[in-house]
């Protein structure tokens, strides 16, 4: 047997339902393989409990675990960092949750305030430069963490009570209407936040290389009138200026 | 390509863990040097990084990695080794070390430290590995005993002359587990002593030491919950006049206590470490 052909086995035998018998490993050390086969599940069921610590505290231990379970079978791990691990259990459980989307939007929140916490560092904004600014024409940077995706419930308060590790967090409600919840990290801390639409296609502009001038266009033929363009504006700069979501003009 | 050989460090250290990084940012904890597990430091920023660069200006660190799989017969990761050595020539660590296993192969991951077969063909592919991994790290690696629960129906040698071979040629030094001989030695019934007897001792840079747990099967099991047993201190205490000096650190990964008492573990290390020193003293 080739020490492939044996990895491929133990492998399989890993992934395996039951603890079996393999005929590569000694007759005598078979009782070992147990410890194996068990720590292949405890070690990827550690790392969903770890990243998903809100998800886990809404669900409750045992939809966790079978939910974990799940995700496990279905999902082997591939890349080199078991931080990797948690990637796509967002769409495990809205397989399983279809009618509660606060699950899936939950577990998106943990996993992506986890990946901003672990992400690319980005420039602190030269604040004194501003004032030199060409707005019509500036290129802005947005920071590399940022992430977003639509949501129809109230996820953010959910995920904020069971972060404050209220006893009640507050029943799962759809909004009036579909928004988007975006994650970021300003400076060393992750951060997220629930914006319109027609934020996110501000944003959109903006990391496709389109000028500040063309951000402004769009929105005055999404708003009441240029007025109420520019002050929206200006109000959303002002906000991704202090918040890190703009961390450097070009 | 031969690697320049590596300086010894002479020191106590222990492992980077979050529930003590104040101290270790403060610069209070009398440590001589600190352990990372590499792999939590290898994400493209933020905190992590942030802070152990900090902790670097306080202390040497030295850089233990899980996820190599030196022994793989699939060869080694691009990616995983070039974020590697990236962390290395941010941090300029004392060494880096990983252990002998191997955690997967075709795309999949265990993320476990999985026993080789002790067999000719093992020892080239892990040698080559090993090679490979000097080369690109531009240093040479220290490798660790691993602790084991199974062996295979085709070894063809003890894991200690795999280890031996391993450094004869690869020119790689040795991560020297205590707790990991004592584990395997336990496990399937060899001598420690002999284990000792078969390593070439001059390449030992570092020495860990850690507690176990017993499984349900009668099997010691390597958890990093418990203080290091009397056995494992016994077995340290005859290993240290062998090994001249070497870096010694005490792992602890679940049940982490408060850092004074893994101080206190260290001080007993510090203790044995002396010719002539006992447990019973």
């Amino acid at each position: 047997m080739t020490l492939h052909d044996l990895q491929s086995e133990f492998c399989s035998f890993l992934r395996s339902d039951r603890a079996t018998p393999l005929a590569s490993v000694a007759p005598a050390a078979q009782r070992g393989l147990g410890v194996y086969h068990f720590a292949h599940r405890a070690t990827l069921g550690a790392a969903l409990r770890d990243v998903f610590e809100r998800t886990h505290a809404w669900l409750g231990d045992a939809r966790f675990e079978q939910a974990a379970d799940r995700h496990i079978a279905l999902h082997p791990p591939s890349s080199w960092t078991l931080a990797d691990y948690g990637a796509g259990f967002d769409e495990t459980l809205s397989a399983l949750y279809p009618d509660h989307p606060e699950v899936a939007e939950l577990a998106w929140l943990d996993w992506t305030l986890r990946a901003a916490f672990n992400g690319p560092d980005s420039p602190e904004l030269d604040l004194a430069g501003l004032a030199e600014v060409d707005w019509d024409r500036a290129r802005l940077v947005i920071n590399p963490t940022l992430a977003s995706r639509p949501i129809v419930t109230n996820v953010a308060l959910i995920w904020q009570a069971l972060d404050d590790g209220e006893a009640d967090p507050p029943p799962a409600d759809r909004l009036p209407s579909e928004a988007v919840l975006t994650v970021w990290r300003q400076g060393l801390v992750p951060r997220f936040q629930t914006i319109e639409f027609v934020e996110l296609d501000a944003l959109g502009l903006a990391m496709r290389g389109e000028s500040f001038g063309a951000i402004c266009a769009m929105l005055a033929k999404s708003s009441a009138g240029s007025e109420a363009a520019a002050a929206q504006a200006g109000a959303m700069l002002q906000r991704w200026i202090s918040e890190a979501v703009l961390v450097a003009l070009t | 390509m031969p690697q320049p050989s590596l300086p010894r460090f002479a020191g106590f250290g222990l492992g980077m863990r979050t529930e003590h990084y104040d101290a270790y940012l403060s610069g209070t904890a009398p440590v001589d040097f600190v352990e990372i597990i590499s792999e939590n430091f290898m994400g493209e920023g933020g905190r992590p990084l942030h802070l152990l660069e900090r902790v670097r200006q306080n202390y040497p660190v030295a850089m233990h990695g899980v996820s190599m799989s030196i022994g793989s017969a699939d060869g080694l990761r691009a990616d995983y080794l070039a974020r590697l050595k990236r962390l290395a020539d941010r941090i300029e660590p004392l060494w880096v070390s990983d252990h002998l296993c191997w955690t997967g192969v075709d795309g999949f991951n265990s993320h476990d430290l999985l026993p080789l077969p002790y067999t000719r063909e093992a020892l080239e592919i892990a040698a080559r590995n090993i090679a490979l991994a000097q080369d690109l790290l531009d240093r040479p690696l220290l490798i660790e005993n691993p602790s084991s629960y199974i062996h295979f129906a085709d070894d063809a040698m003890a894991e200690w002359e795999f280890l031996a071979e391993l450094t004869r040629r690869t020119g790689c030094y040795l991560l020297l587990d205590i707790n990991n001989i004592y584990v395997s030695a336990t496990n399937h019934g060899f001598d420690p002593l002999a284990y000792l007897a078969g390593i070439p001792l001059e390449r030992v840079r570092q020495v860990h030491l850690a507690g176990h747990s017993a499984g349900q099967d009668g099997l010691l099991i390597d958890t990093h919950d418990h203080p290091v047993p009397d056995p494992v201190w016994a077995l340290y205490a005859q290993a240290m006049p062998m090994l001249g000096k070497v870096a010694v650190m005490i792992e602890r990964d679940d049940d982490v206590p408060p850092l004074e008492t893994l101080l206190d573990e260290l001080a007993l290390a510090r203790r044995l470490a002396k010719p002539g020193e006992s447990l019973a003293a």
